[in-house]
């Protein structure tokens, strides 16, 4: 792992206007992403975990610039890829790419897989034909196909099998960054498991760095060396995998890790869950201050500051960020689970 | 103390027809369900278990051909005239779907939605049916029931329209509650107060909870019992404790190696090789024999059934882990 | 390595047959769908083969014959000009069938990309094109074939081009919905990765998934044309006598109303025929099309 970082991204903004839908309210912003920075090292897998609404979908659209983000920058590599038009950014699209959620989705389901899978070989013209599908072939054995998939139709392929394809488009043209979206969400656990294990393979052998977006804890201690654990689109924890989860900071993370379930009934059982008050607030209305201190369990300690001022991420202990105003270098936050009345009444 | 079971299942076969011939969904399953019991059916897509449950109440296609019985309160509900079903729905048994909001009809209010199931099955007049709309709000606690009663499905986020999806279900005091991944459309911290509600059903209105999932992690949470499927057959039953300390059939074992778990270090998950196979017809074979690691010539030839191989803990295996353990 | 790929080649096409099997045997279980086709296919056919079908020039007049019955030399009998019906009738097919076919596939080819840009860009070239389709809705088109023959006189071709402008907002509407449902795939982005620029995305990523729509639309749409051009003809906007189409046989026929019904009624017949067919051909192949049926 080398020390320059690939990706870096500096206090990055994405709104939308709120859509003239006839059942939201019309006008106001949707606040996706609302200033997030983080780096991405050579060779590393960082793990981005949210659950719904906390921008990090958008943010991975940014990241390999799909959207353009209102303010704030990206810069690969060194280079700043914030505002650059479509052609400029033509070139630079061999070192990003990206594999998506939904296996049903992300492949046209008018073309082969090995047409699907040539295309941005195509588009860059590079090669020829017969170097073409000789790297197709490559690629496909290296994710686990075989080359008579490569005449299949995606409706002929299963979700892993097209997962797999989704692989070998975004890895054929062996980019810097890769950024995946959720990519075993929509799996079977046990085909779940062969992908995991096919992408921690393939980043061992290829060295991309990797962006891997998801909800699922558990994912993410498997495979990730760093995570960044994201609220309402903004980051509110970034540390090594192992400072996650032995010593997670942030009371949002403790409670991701708390309602988070195990498939051990035992273990399960003698857990105190707790469970977070309140419904999630709407990226287009969030609250003021720090925006977790309505569901916050630590929200009497920390008022009224949590209400007025937004907590800065800063680095409370080495390598390990945190956004909280009652975690500092030196102060750390109580367990969230500590106070005996801590199992509040539900919502949401 | 083996109480009268709620209800009780025999040999459930479901066949569909479709574009490219029979399929069989599912293949001769059977179980009970004893009072205040959370029975947890598991298994991954296409295994049959969403098609088993939504044949325990009919609702499925006119395509699919149901054989087998489903005893409830000594009646088997495969063979009741439509009228008499629909007493039973929603009044004695009730269901809850995965996607809360293509469930609740979007022109209608919560309260309506609730006080309609009340209505019909209790007769009470408007106003009551309202209260008890209200009520039953609370029971799932929803903060400020009586302003959210008024609202639409689209005014509530995921986690509250599941949660009045439950309310609905709750509204006749059912003895049973099917529940299709209620959770796997939620959110992982909402996911755990839903789970939390569940619990509590049970425990204060002493509902029998029939939870289908493929989270295995939902099922240690939740389930007194576990049922796993595959390919449309029961693989494995056993309690929720015993299933995990010590899973007997391979591909019990398999599924619970291919989750990642907190605190471990591991440098890959198990996989299962190949594909769940699809049937026109019953396999004269165990169903996972060319998966399997432990495959040999019965397997290929003979079809396991279910035999008892630690206390309490069947499995339909040729080879069980506690045969193998040598 | 050559042999292997073909092998799998082979293997793939296998597969494609059998998908194309599985559709041909959906649609042979709708057997409302399957007489539509035979009977459309049946018109298509007499359009194309006229010449060779027809005993007479649709303009052949037989002064010794006028509004004669059935006979040997005129099996469906003869007009008030002497003209065969029978000639006249399969003529007819030709001429409604191009005007129905052709003003179609016109509005079809104008309309189809235009739709398609207006879902893609979305923002104010949507605008522009939905203000532009608006002011097309707003001339039937009637009114728009009035127009047409006072600039260049009444004819097949005025007809055509009357019919084709009208059902260009239809296939507007069809096309623009189409795009922007389709633009919400994942493989847009994906290609939009993959370094594709928007004429890539559109013609290979897009409009080749909303070929089954599509014709679909075409389907249904021309029954709506054929009788667009007997209203036209028999208004004597569209083909004009001598030449002959169901809608001039029956502005020919209608003064004769009371005495020779039957010179009504066939033109009638057909119209009634060819429409119900492509409906019905339309509809079944909607059906068959649409992955969410089952059988």
């Amino acid at each position: 792992m080398g020390d320059a970082p690939v990706l870096e991204v500096d206090d990055l903004v994405k709104h939308f206007p709120a859509g003239r839908g006839l059942l939201g309210g019309s006008g106001g912003t949707v606040h996706a992403v609302d200033g997030v920075s983080f780096a991405l090292r050579e060779g590393e897998m960082l793990g981005l975990v949210g659950e719904s609404g906390s921008g990090k979908t958008t943010l991975a659209n940014c990241v390999v610039r799909l959207h353009e983000p209102t303010s704030g920058s990206i810069r690969l590599n060194g280079r700043d890829i914030t505002h650059l038009s479509r052609r400029e950014l033509r070139p630079l699209r061999r070192r990003l790419h990206m594999v998506f959620q939904d296996p049903y989705s992300s492949l046209n389901p008018r073309m082969t897989a090995g047409e699907i899978v040539a295309e941005p070989l195509r588009l860059h013209r590079i090669a020829g034909r017969k170097d073409r599908e000789r790297s197709v072939i490559d690629i496909f054995g290296r994710v686990g196909l075989g080359p008579e998939h490569r005449f299949r139709y995606p409706h002929e392929l299963s979700g892993g099998q097209r997962q797999r394809v989704g692989l070998a488009r975004s890895l054929i043209l062996e980019p810097t960054v890769l950024v995946a979206d959720e990519p075993v969400s929509a799996l079977d656990v046990s085909v779940q498991a062969s992908i995991l294990n096919l992408l921690r393979d393939l980043q061992r052998d290829m060295g991309f760095s990797c962006l891997f977006i998801t909800h699922d804890l558990a994912t993410v201690e498997f495979l990730c060396d760093r995570i960044a654990v994201m609220y309402l689109g903004q980051l509110v924890e970034v540390a090594s995998r192992d400072a996650v989860f032995s010593d997670p900071q942030h009371p949002y993370t403790q409670a991701l890790l708390s309602a988070a379930v195990v498939p051990d009934p035992e273990e399960q059982r003698k857990r105190r869950r707790v469970v977070l008050e309140g419904d999630p607030p709407s990226p287009l209305v969030p609250p003021s201050g720090c925006r977790f201190h309505t569901r916050c369990p630590l929200h009497d300690l920390s008022a009224p500051a949590c209400e007025e001022d937004e907590p800065p991420l800063r680095e409370v202990s080495p390598d390990h960020l945190v956004a909280c105003h009652l975690v500092g270098p030196g102060t750390r936050a109580p367990r969230i689970a500590d106070p005996p009345d801590a199992v509040t009444v539900a919502g949401g | 103390m083996r109480a009268e079971p709620l209800l009780e299942v025999n040999d459930l076969s479901v066949r569909f027809e479709t574009d490219e011939g029979p399929l069989l969904a599912v293949d001769q399953v059977s179980f009970t369900l004893a009072e205040r019991e959370v029975l947890g059916i598991v298994g991954e897509s296409g295994c049959g278990k969403s098609v088993t449950c939504m044949s325990l109440v009919r609702l499925l296609p006119e395509t699919a051909a149901v054989s087998g019985s489903v005893v409830f309160g000594g009646v088997d509900l495969l063979a009741l005239g439509p009228r008499r079903l629909r007493r039973v729905r929603g009044n004695e048994i009730s269901y809850i779907f995965q996607e809360p909001m293509s469930s609740l009809n979007p022109v209608f209010t919560v309260g309506n939605q609730i006080g309609e199931v009340v209505r019909r099955h209790l007769g009470v007049s408007r106003r009551d049916a309202h209260r008890r709309a209200v009520e039953l709000l609370q029971l799932v606690r929803i903060p400020a029931p009586e302003r959210r009663v008024d609202e639409y499905p689209h005014q509530l986020s995921g986690g509250m329209r599941q949660r009045v999806m439950i309310a609905m279900a709750l509204a006749c005091d059912p003895k049973v509650l099917i529940a299709d991944e209620p959770t796997t459309a939620l959110d992982v911290t909402i996911q755990a107060g839903i789970l939390d509600l569940m619990r509590e059903v049970r425990e204060r209105l002493g509902t029998a909870i029939v939870l289908v999932t493929h989270n295995l992690g939902v099922v240690a949470d939740v389930a007194d019992r576990v049922i796993v499927m595959y390919a449309g057959r029961k693989v494995e039953e056993a309690a929720a404790n015993e299933l995990f300390a010590a899973p007997q059939h391979p591909y019990t074992v398999g599924l619970l190696g291919a989750i990642p778990r907190p605190g471990e270090r591991r440098e890959r998950l198990e996989e299962i090789p190949g594909r769940v196979p699809t049937a026109s017809a019953p396999l004269a074979r165990c169903v996972f024999a060319d998966r399997c690691r432990y495959a040999d010539e019965t397997t290929r030839t003979q079809v396991p059934t279910l035999r008892t191989v630690r206390q309490d803990h069947l499995v339909a295996c040729f080879h069980p882990e506690a045969e193998r353990a040598a | 390595m050559s042999v292997v790929a073909s092998e799998a080649e082979v293997a793939a096409v296998g597969l494609r047959r059998r998908r194309l099997r599985l559709l041909r045997k959906r649609f042979l279980r709708r057997p409302m769908a399957v007489a539509g086709l035979v009977v459309a296919l049946g018109f298509v056919v007499v359009a194309i083969f006229a010449p060779l079908l027809a005993p007479y020039s649709a303009g052949h007049t037989d002064f010794n014959a006028i509004l004669a019955h059935s006979s040997s030399k005129h099996l469906l009998g003869t007009d008030d000009l002497g003209h065969d019906v029978l000639s006249r009738l399969i003529w007819g097919t030709r001429a409604s069938m191009q005007v129905g076919v052709f003003s179609t596939l016109l509005a079809m080819v104008v309309a189809v990309p235009i739709g398609m840009l207006a879902g893609f860009y979305r923002g104010w070239v949507d605008l522009v094109i939905a203000r532009l389709t608006d002011v097309l809705l707003a001339f039937p088109f009637l009114i728009l074939a009035v127009g047409l023959a006072a600039i260049l006189g009444p004819s097949l071709l005025n007809a055509t081009l009357a019919l084709g402008i009208g059902a260009i907002p239809g296939f507007i509407r069809i096309a623009r919905g189409e795009t922007l449902a389709l633009r919400e795939e994942d493989y847009v982005p994906a290609a939009v990765l993959n370094g594709a620029n928007d004429a890539t995305i559109i013609f290979r990523h897009i409009l080749p998934n909303m070929t089954n729509t599509l014709i679909v639309q075409t389907t249904l749409t021309i029954p709506g044309a054929i009788l667009g051009e007997a209203i036209l003809s028999f208004l004597g906007l569209g083909v004009q006598p001598p030449q002959s189409s169901w809608g001039t046989m029956l502005q020919g026929a209608e003064p004769y109303l009371t005495q020779a019904q039957r010179l009504s009624v066939y033109p009638g017949v057909a119209i009634i025929l060819a429409v119900l067919a492509f409906n019905v051909f339309g509809d079944g192949l909607r059906d068959v099309l649409d992955p969410r049926t089952t059988r």
